[in-house]
């Protein structure tokens, strides 16, 4: 057992730092509710302090992973730790954990200030020192000027941050957010954003899942991309575009169409395809391909004498990634063929 | 012209028809708000007043008869009256989800809705009341006029049902709420209590007496009383029937008008 | 800080949490059940009042016999109140929240239930005041008035244990809001409106057996007279075991949906 965690520990890099002991280790966690597989098997280890985004679609097991590590699902068969207790544990686990819901579930006739006293006085605050606690956060997480209204006036951005606020009532080493900007608009998306990169420079680990490519892009320092409740691809944003994007050139000639296709045609790693328009595409897969795959295939396209009028080179991303690896958007349920696919 | 006059009719019975046939189809998946529950309470007021309340014969003035024969009559009217009103619920939620607007761009004019829901409304008592009179003669219920008394009551029973529903629909589309039959339920007792339904007007006091005698409800359980225990043809019977038609007018009013104000509105 | 008195911590913190929801609620949490218990007793005193006129009717008014039992009735019409906000909070997640923070789940459900015994003090003062002034008799005064009011609480901590038990073992807001009418039978087989030598023979037996009738006989000595302590013993006890029956099968249920699924 042990060993099978120091192997995917070591797996995802994080034997880098070997002295800290990673916040977050999932060893084959699996969930099984009969015959419907929510979370089919997942290893995964979080270093502390880093941000991981679980990246995926609707259904595709994110909301029961979180379930698991936080204590509120007892997985079907796997372990896991949590800021190094096994989560067979709960009482210790919630100890360290905050934990925000995806349906950010408050009492909207109580006020911010309420919901935070409360929420501190459960976790062991006495009345003065929740008191205290809750208008701290409500400050951090820039609530101050609403603390005396009711949850049931605020916006949606504003539930998602009392949410958060509420999670770090208990101080926690290690924060699950649960799609925390799920249906909020672009600026309290951002919002939201900020939050969570100033929590992790605190010092937090935090758990983020999301449907979101450009939140796990730009919040992440590593993301799985999971998909049918299993993990397709980890890494660092730039690892994963190493290993699963690829670099196009699109170029434009006035001679041969097929001169190109007979210089790359062939090779490892490059595929091509003429365009309806006329242009010779290669698709380059940087992973067989190496970085500089690009530079050596004009090479070769300068030496074979091909001089094509006008090319486009265009970098992989994330969202090319993911379509790349699920064989889908991310908001294109599973089953559903996109109309272009159709035709 | 007469024959596009009759195709017209013809359309007209059709959509009635259709709106009745949805309804039933609903009503028939589920079955409880519908069908078991308007005779719940009557049922259970048959067992138990019987039992308890017999002595109220004894009390000076009380001018009634026998209490079983007395109460069975009166309270199998009102299963039109406690848990009245459950198609309501239909025209709530149609108007709600934008169902109904669907149905305007039909050519069949919006009333249909309601006529066809309403028919149904007075179809769905029979069970019950079939059940309460069923269970009244096994507590002591009599019938002096056979089959017609019988089919005079059931008549009455359905027509207060369709006359009550009115006010169910005016609610249900002014508020758009499908609860509206449970909201409502508890307008139900009074009509009920406060009505010739279960004791006469000689042994009540004086409140209770004057509310009694102007409650609408009143005429149509002396009709139902007289058709099982006097004589079928009574005048009683035909003051029950214009009052009915009466009440049918004005509820209806009230529905109609609140459906067209909403439908101008939107 | 020692387990006891955390336990006791938590409890007031969601007993302050509910009544201040139930404040914000007031319409459904008090008045409505203390208006249908006065519309109901209001409704047969008219109807069926001058039955107290015949021979054999064992108190001067109607409502005289009526009142206690009216009391009664507004912990029934107004049962699983706190059970529903419960289930709203299993669903909401709510109950997820607090089941992550450290205090005891049994406190959380403590603290629901004391309030709901507490919030039968309103209804049940309310009725009782009415009848009193429909001229019903309380011939104890304000001990046996508050003693009446106890046998409400006791009462609405045990009947409400069968919609704390629906509500976690259904997880359905229609299951729960189904038990309501179940009052209905309790209170039609048993002494509630008429004396049981009114009754044929079939149906005093029905009353007698009623688990109820002890506890509304109980209430029904201290307005009229001279408390019947036997009454009141089995009746109390008859309660207890309700309670313990209910909220032993819901505990079960609740323990098992707050430690992991």
């Amino acid at each position: 057992m042990v060993s099978t965690i120091d192997s995917v520990v070591a797996a995802v890099g994080i034997a880098d730092s070997p002295s800290a002991e990673p916040s977050i280790e999932a060893d084959h966690l699996a969930k099984r509710y009969g015959e419907t597989v929510a979370v089919a098997d997942v290893s995964f280890g979080v270093a502390p302090g880093e941000i991981f985004g679980y990246l995926g679609r609707n259904g595709s097991g994110k909301t029961t992973t979180v379930r698991m590590l936080t204590t509120l699902t007892r997985p079907s068969s796997g372990a896991a730790r949590v800021a190094g207790v096994d989560i067979a544990h709960a009482r210790l686990v919630r100890e360290h954990i905050g934990v925000t819901m995806q349906d950010a579930a408050l009492d909207d006739a109580m006020t911010g200030a309420e919901h935070l006293r409360f929420v501190a006085g459960l976790s062991g605050a006495t009345r003065s020192a929740a008191r205290a606690r809750a208008g701290e956060l409500l400050e951090l997480v820039g609530l101050g000027q609403v603390a005396g209204e009711r949850i049931g006036t605020y916006s949606g951005g504003m539930k998602r941050r009392l949410d958060i606020a509420s999670a770090l009532v208990g101080q926690p080493s290690v924060l699950f957010l649960d799609e925390p900007t799920t249906g909020l608009d672009p600026q309290s998306r951002r919002a939201v954003w900020d939050e969570i990169r100033s929590l992790q420079a605190s010092g937090v680990t935090v758990f983020l899942t999301t449907q979101y490519i450009e939140e796990a892009d730009r919040l992440a320092g590593r993301i799985a991309i999971v998909d049918a409740g299993a993990i397709i691809a980890q890494g660092t944003p730039g690892e994963l575009k190493a290993a699963h994007g690829r670099t196009t050139i699109a170029f434009e000639h006035d001679g041969d169409a097929n001169a190109i296709s007979q210089v790359l045609g062939g090779t490892d790693g490059i595929e091509i395809e003429l365009n309806a328009d006329g242009r010779t595409v290669a698709c380059l897969d940087t992973a067989t391909s190496g970085d500089d795959s690009a530079l050596r295939a004009l090479d070769r396209i300068r030496a074979a004498g091909v001089s094509p009028r006008h090319l486009a080179v265009t970098e992989t991303n994330l969202e090319d990634v993911f379509v790349r690896l699920t064989g889908t958007g991310i908001n294109t349920p599973t089953g559903a063929t996109s109309s272009e696919d159709g035709r | 012209m007469s024959s596009s006059a009759s195709t017209g009719r013809g359309g007209q019975g059709a959509a009635l028809s259709l709106v009745f046939r949805r309804q039933a189809a609903a009503a028939g998946r589920d079955p409880g708000p519908f069908f078991v529950l308007p005779a719940m309470p009557a049922l259970l007021m048959t067992v138990v007043f019987t039992a308890l309340f017999d002595r109220i014969s004894e009390v000076p003035g009380y001018d009634g008869g026998d209490y079983d024969a007395f109460l069975i009559p009166g309270v199998v009217v009102l299963v039109a009256l406690l848990g009245a009103g459950a198609t309501s619920t239909s025209v709530a939620a149609d108007l709600r989800s934008g169902y109904f607007d669907r149905l305007r761009l039909l050519p069949p004019p919006p009333v249909t809705q309601l006529i066809g829901r309403l028919l149904f409304e007075a179809v769905r008592l029979l069970p019950g009341t079939v059940a309460v009179l069923a269970l009244g003669f096994l507590f002591g219920g009599q019938n002096r006029n056979g089959m017609a008394g019988l089919a005079a009551v059931v008549v009455l029973v359905c027509l207060l049902g369709v006359a009550y529903s009115g006010v169910f629909y005016a609610v249900a589309i002014r508020t758009q709420d499908p609860q509206t039959p449970f909201q409502l339920q508890p307008l139900g007792l009074p009509l009920a209590f406060l009505s010739t339904a279960l004791v006469p007007l000689a042994v009540m006091p004086t409140w209770a007496e004057t509310l009694a005698r102007y409650n609408p409800v009143t005429p149509v359980v002396d009709a139902s009383r007289g058709a099982l225990l006097g004589d079928l043809w009574s005048h009683e019977l035909l003051v029950a029937l214009a009052v009915l038609a009466g009440v049918i007018v004005v509820t209806q009013a009230l529905a109609w008008r609140a459906l067209h104000s909403h439908l101008a509105g939107s | 800080m020692p387990a006891p008195r955390r336990f006791v911590r938590d409890m007031g913190l969601v007993f302050t949490r509910t009544a201040k929801e139930a404040i914000g609620n007031a319409g459904l949490a008090f008045v409505a059940p203390t208006l249908l218990a006065v519309f109901l007793i209001v409704l047969f005193q008219g109807v069926y009042g001058k039955i107290a006129d015949t021979t054999g009717w064992p108190a001067d008014q109607f409502i005289d016999w009526v009142a206690p039992g009216g009391v009664l009735l507004s912990v029934f019409v107004g049962a699983g109140y706190t059970a529903g906000g419960l289930l709203r909070d299993a669903e909401s997640g709510y109950l997820d929240r607090i089941r992550l923070l450290p205090a005891n789940p049994a406190a959380v459900l403590a603290g629901k239930v004391a309030f709901e015994a507490a919030r039968a003090v309103v209804p049940a003062t309310g009725v009782l005041l009415v009848a009193l002034a429909l001229g019903a008799d309380n011939r104890n005064g304000i001990p046996g008035a508050l003693g009446v009011v106890a046998i409400a609480v006791a009462l609405s901590v045990a009947w409400n244990g069968i919609f704390y038990l629906s509500a976690l073992a259904t997880r359905n807001h229609a299951a729960v809001l189904g038990l309501q009418p179940l009052f209905m039978p309790v209170i039609m087989f048993s002494t509630f409106w008429v004396p049981a030598r009114f009754m044929p023979g079939w149906y005093e037996a029905a009353a007698t057996w009623n688990p109820f009738t002890p506890t509304l006989d109980a209430a029904r000595s201290i307005l009229l007279g001279t408390a019947d302590w036997g009454a009141l013993g089995v009746g109390l006890s008859a309660l207890a075991a309700l309670a313990v029956v209910t909220y032993g099968l819901a505990g079960r249920h609740y323990a098992t949906a707050t430690t992991a699924d």
